[in-house]
């Protein structure tokens, strides 16, 4: 049995617990499409998947990730949409969003964008103790709206990896080289881990940010999580 | 008034029916100045432990066109399906009507494997993928698909004026079947556990203007 310590990249506190990986690789589902023109464009993507694990009754698992894309582009002007989507391995995801609204105005047109991406993990059971649980949940997001805006997101989570993690990068930009885009963005983060036993809870920990930038902007942002495996 | 012309040129069916499965294979090709209908379907079920199904359609109506087109293989072999579809549509602009064109494809998976005396491995999976139009004009409509298993592939490129939804949905489960006692499982388990389960859906679609999409999707259930 691989025994897992939790550590947050990224932030000051790190945390222990003890947890296990198991669980197997879920369907190898995957689309890509790519979508270029001068129309109104709409795309909504959805995505969960599950693994429960019981192990000699006293041991139990249980792995899920959502994720949720939504584009909206009216009147737009040479504007593409490029998504790419696969579950091999956990989940990973590829979006390029290049929207220009006739006449650079809200009158002309306006583009929308919401991408939302979690992951939660309960253990019980898999500690040095065998009545001890953990708890955590993560979720990273990012929301967009403008007239002229050139997005790009990346995002990945494995559940059955060695480390588990979710990984969520997002660069927002103007339409054409050099230019910077006209809206709106933000793009954060929560997490929340706790550990307990049959006498109770004995740890937790909660974190939450956000960045926003509106206007004329030029945005790049990293989100990254990670429960690393150590040997016991 | 215009003449409504249909034709379809080249219709070869050969049908090698077993008690299990059949052989399946026929292409066309239609080119009209007038109306234009196709509409095919095909729909197959085993009913012994894998449970496979397959499904797919393809409908089309072309109204007041000035040139139309439809290629189109089908072909059905040891549960296997592949299918090809080229189309071309350019309107008359001065009349109304268009080009509707659905294409629709599914597969779907149910199995029971023994993995020790008292234990059973218990799959099933379902997807569907669609892809549908209303334009006044389509320069490029063309797909390839391919279904065995409860696995599916569709590949399409297409550029048009017009309106277009394109469509994905699967979903699987995991599970085991376990029975208390001595002996094997299939079909006589008395308790069945979840392992895991997975969704997924995608719609992406244009309206209003001219586009320019191409897509490739794929279903593979977990345990093949």
């Amino acid at each position: 049995m691989n025994t897992r310590r939790v550590a947050i990249i990224g932030a000051m506190i790190a945390i222990l617990t003890l947890i296990s990986a198991i669980g197997s690789v879920n369907a190898d589902v995957s689309f890509s499409y790519n979508f270029t023109g001068n129309c109104d464009i709409k795309a909504n993507d959805n995505y969960k998947g599950e693994v429960i694990s019981y192990e000699a009754k006293a041991k139990s698992s249980i792995n899920e990730v959502q994720y949720s894309f939504n584009a909206l582009g009216t009147n737009s002007t040479n504007s593409s949409l490029y998504h790419s989507l696969d579950t091999v391995k956990g989940l990973e995801t590829n979006s390029i969003f290049n929207y220009a609204a006739k006449g650079n105005s809200t009158e002309g047109g306006v583009m929308d964008m919401t991408e939302n991406i979690g992951l939660t993990s309960i253990y019980s059971g898999y500690a040095s103790k065998s009545n001890e649980a953990s708890y955590e949940e993560v979720n990273a997001y990012s929301k967009l709206a403008g007239t002229n805006m050139l997005t790009a997101t990346a995002a990945k989570v494995g559940i059955a990896d060695d480390p588990v993690g979710l990984q969520y990068k997002i660069y927002a930009d103007g339409q054409t080289e050099g230019a910077w885009a006209n809206g709106k963005v933000s793009a954060g983060v929560s997490m929340y881990i706790a550990n307990g036993s049959d006498r109770g809870l004995w740890s937790k920990w909660s974190y939450e940010e956000e960045s926003t930038a509106s206007g004329s902007f030029e945005f790049y942002k990293i989100i990254a999580y990670t429960s690393k495996i150590t040997t016991p | 008034m215009k003449k409504i012309v249909l034709l379809v040129i080249a219709a070869i069916l050969l049908s090698l029916v077993t008690a299990s499965s059949a052989s399946v294979r026929y292409s066309y090709s239609a080119d009209t100045t007038g109306r234009m209908m196709v509409s095919e379907g095909y729909r197959s079920s085993t009913h012994i432990n894998p449970i496979v199904g397959n499904r797919y359609s393809l409908d089309l109506t072309a109204r007041n066109s000035r040139a139309a087109s439809c290629i189109h293989d089908f072909s059905v072999q040891d549960r296997e399906v592949n299918t090809e579809t080229d189309v071309l549509y350019l309107g008359d602009i001065s009349k109304l009507h268009g080009l509707n064109i659905a294409e629709k494809s599914g597969a779907s998976v149910i199995i029971e494997k023994n993995e020790s005396e008292n234990k059973t491995f218990v799959g099933c999976s379902e997807s569907t993928i669609g892809f549908s139009a209303r334009v006044d004009s389509l320069q490029r409509f063309a797909t390839k698909g391919w279904i065995k298993d409860g696995s599916q592939t569709y590949e399409i490129d297409t550029r048009g004026k017009g309106n277009f939804d394109a469509n994905l949905y699967a979903a699987s489960s995991e599970g085991e079947g376990l029975r208390n006692g001595t002996g094997g499982c299939a079909g006589s388990c008395n308790e069945y556990v979840l392992r895991s389960t997975e969704r997924i859906s995608s719609h992406v679609g244009g309206r209003f203007g001219d586009f320019n999409f191409t897509a490739l999707y794929n279903v593979t259930p977990p345990w093949t």
